[in-house]
């Protein structure tokens, strides 16, 4: 499929004893995907393995058609990487590091240093971009690690964890870059994440790893439609007998915080709802269709749902 | 009045593909001399590498003017051959424990192992550029140095060293250089790799030269056996070094094969190589 940039199949990778990928399956498409997983569920190790760092123990992942094993510089030239761990080169500025990442891209010397100055305005780095890295925060770190990610213009960047240590300012601002990334300059971006705010609001696809497992992937959107018709119901004053009547009636009820979630019979509209209040004598007082939380999805995925 | 964001004024996309294009070690050999350029203490020392070889040229110069001196400190192959390791050799280890224990150190405390090999960079073009610079490096106090006094000796004493027959020494220092140069920089290398502290992997540096040269001369006392120089680096590269020259070799390694040295040095080399591809690695595997 040609909006498959990146595909695994049954995907094992060994350190020694302990397996970190247990025949994974999965793809990453265009657009912004979140690769969700506790920590330790394998997320790096995947990137990893994508980027030509390690060699599968046994399955199969390409990148663009092509085998990061076989062809691990034409892999690494379309890929960018911001990887979680600090990156940088001593005693080199911010502009300097980029300029010098581009050109082991292959990038001419001259169209290095135009492209670095670029993504380091991009970035937000641009009046900081005559200093050393190292005397960074740890906010303008990652922004220089995105820069570095990006200079070559890849076609897609891999994101481990970008908002680690950032203030909530930083995030927001992070995100909004990597948003912009995907939308207005129609790069593909693996954003590898435990948190969940984070991937909602950049990615329309997830992956969620666990244990070294893909446990689901697919559109957000279509993951967090439900298989039954479920809604939200708060009620007014004791809701014991609408409880048992919509049991009655074949309904099934879970508590949900301080409301009810009920789910309908096959074949019934949410007027149903309203006659078993009706005939538990019980008044209701907000009402509207559930929809998983991408926290649901994930906790479900991780075999932590309620 | 425009809204946008200022950052977004500033990114493009790249009209063309990069090519693969060979040669990656280039640009981590320029920008790693680059950096040790801008340091005062590496010119320094280069500067103050140097002084001997102008103290051999006034030597020379003062030959052809008092030829019966030539009896004492003759110009022949045994003073280009102390000139290489003599006080040479102390300089080429200053700067090889200056220039080459923080190359590879320094990346893997940084991270910056990570930047270079996320690159379309392999893990050869990543080490043959780092050995770039060190080569470099030890070739500014060794064999660049070493060129000039022989250029230098010949046009000031064309009586004695300009025969076409004499320029054999430029081969022969070339090939001294490498027998001094290559093993030092694949140690120093292999040793900035085990050490995250640049302090570190050119103290053990010091440590395994000069303590490698101390156990040879134990060694020689309780056995009087010449295989005991192949214990110490600097014996075995200076046996390599009298077989190039074809000089009188020192007392202890005077029956050591010149040719038993020469492979020492290359597996030496060898191990260095299989420690840096063994280190290199863009990741850090914890048990």
């Amino acid at each position: 499929m040609a909006d498959t940039l990146v595909a695994f199949d049954a995907l094992t990778v060994r350190y020694g004893a302990r397996v970190a990928l247990d025949a994974a399956n999965g793809r990453f498409e265009r657009g912004a995907t979140g690769l969700l997983g506790p920590n330790g569920a394998g997320k790096t190790t995947l990137l990893k393995a994508l980027l030509g760092f390690l060699t599968p123990t046994s399955g199969k992942i390409e990148a663009f058609g092509l085998s990061p094993s076989v062809a691990p510089l034409e892999v690494r030239r379309r890929i960018g990487y911001m990887p979680e761990v600090d990156a940088y080169l001593p005693d080199l500025t911010a502009v300097q590091t980029v300029a010098f990442a581009g050109e082991l891209s292959g990038l001419p010397q001259s169209e290095s240093m135009r492209r670095a100055h670029e993504v380091l305005q991009f970035v937000g780095l641009g009046e900081e971009r005559y200093r050393k890295v190292e005397t960074y925060s740890t906010g303008m770190k990652q922004k220089a690690k995105l820069a570095t990610a990006l200079v070559h213009d890849p076609e897609i960047v891999l994101l481990d964890e970008p908002t680690n240590g950032l203030d909530p300012a930083g995030r927001e601002e992070m995100l909004a870059l990597i948003r912009d990334i995907v939308t207005l300059r129609g790069l593909s971006v693996v954003l590898c994440s435990h948190l969940l705010r984070d991937v909602e609001k950049v990615c329309e696809s997830i992956l969620v790893i666990s244990g070294g497992a893909i446990r689901t992937q697919g559109r957000v959107e279509d993951l967090k439609k439900l298989d039954r018709d479920w809604h939200i119901v708060r009620v007014k004053s004791d809701s014991d007998d609408f409880v048992a009547e919509v049991r009655r009636r074949g309904g099934e009820v879970v508590s949900d915080l301080d409301a009810w979630r009920i789910a309908l019979p096959e074949g019934a509209s949410v007027a149903w709802i309203f006659e078993a209040a009706a005939a538990s004598g019980t008044q209701i007082r907000h009402i509207r269709k559930a929809e998983d939380t991408l926290e649901d999805i994930f906790l479900r995925a991780t075999g932590h749902a309620a | 009045m425009s809204t946008t964001q200022i950052y977004e004024q500033h990114y493009r996309r790249l009209d063309a593909s990069i090519p693969l294009r060979g040669q990656r070690w280039i640009p981590i050999a320029r920008e790693g001399l680059k950096a040790l350029v801008s340091f005062r203490a590496y010119l320094g020392l280069i500067a103050i590498a140097w002084l001997p070889t102008f103290g051999r040229l006034v030597q020379v110069y003062f030959t052809t003017r008092f030829p019966e001196a030539r009896r004492i400190a003759p110009i022949d192959d045994k003073f280009f051959f102390d000139a290489s390791t003599g006080i040479q050799l102390v300089f080429m280890l200053l700067m090889a424990a200056y220039a080459g224990a923080g190359l590879i150190a320094n990346d893997m405390r940084t991270g910056g192992l990570l930047l270079y090999l996320s690159r379309p960079l392999t893990l050869g073009d990543y080490i043959f550029g780092k050995a770039a610079i060190l080569l470099v490096s030890l070739s500014m106090v060794t064999l660049i140095p070493n060129l000039v006094l022989f250029l230098g000796a010949r046009s000031l004493a064309p009586d004695v060293l300009g025969a076409p027959v004499h320029l054999i020494l430029i081969p022969k220092i070339i090939a001294l250089s490498l027998v001094l140069t290559l093993p030092t920089a694949g140690l120093v290398l292999a040793l900035s790799t085990l050490a995250r502290n640049p302090r570190f992997a050119g103290l053990g540096f010091f440590f395994i030269f000069a303590g490698s040269s101390v156990a040879q001369v134990i060694a020689w006392r309780a056995t009087r056996s010449p295989y005991a120089g192949l214990i110490s680096i600097q014996a075995t590269m200076r046996r390599a070094g009298e077989a190039i020259f074809a000089v009188k070799p020192a007392r202890m390694t005077a029956d050591l094969p010149p040719e038993l040295a020469i492979v020492t040095l290359v597996a030496m080399c060898l191990v260095c190589l299989a420690v840096l591809k063994t280190r290199v690695r863009a990741v850090e595997i914890v048990k």
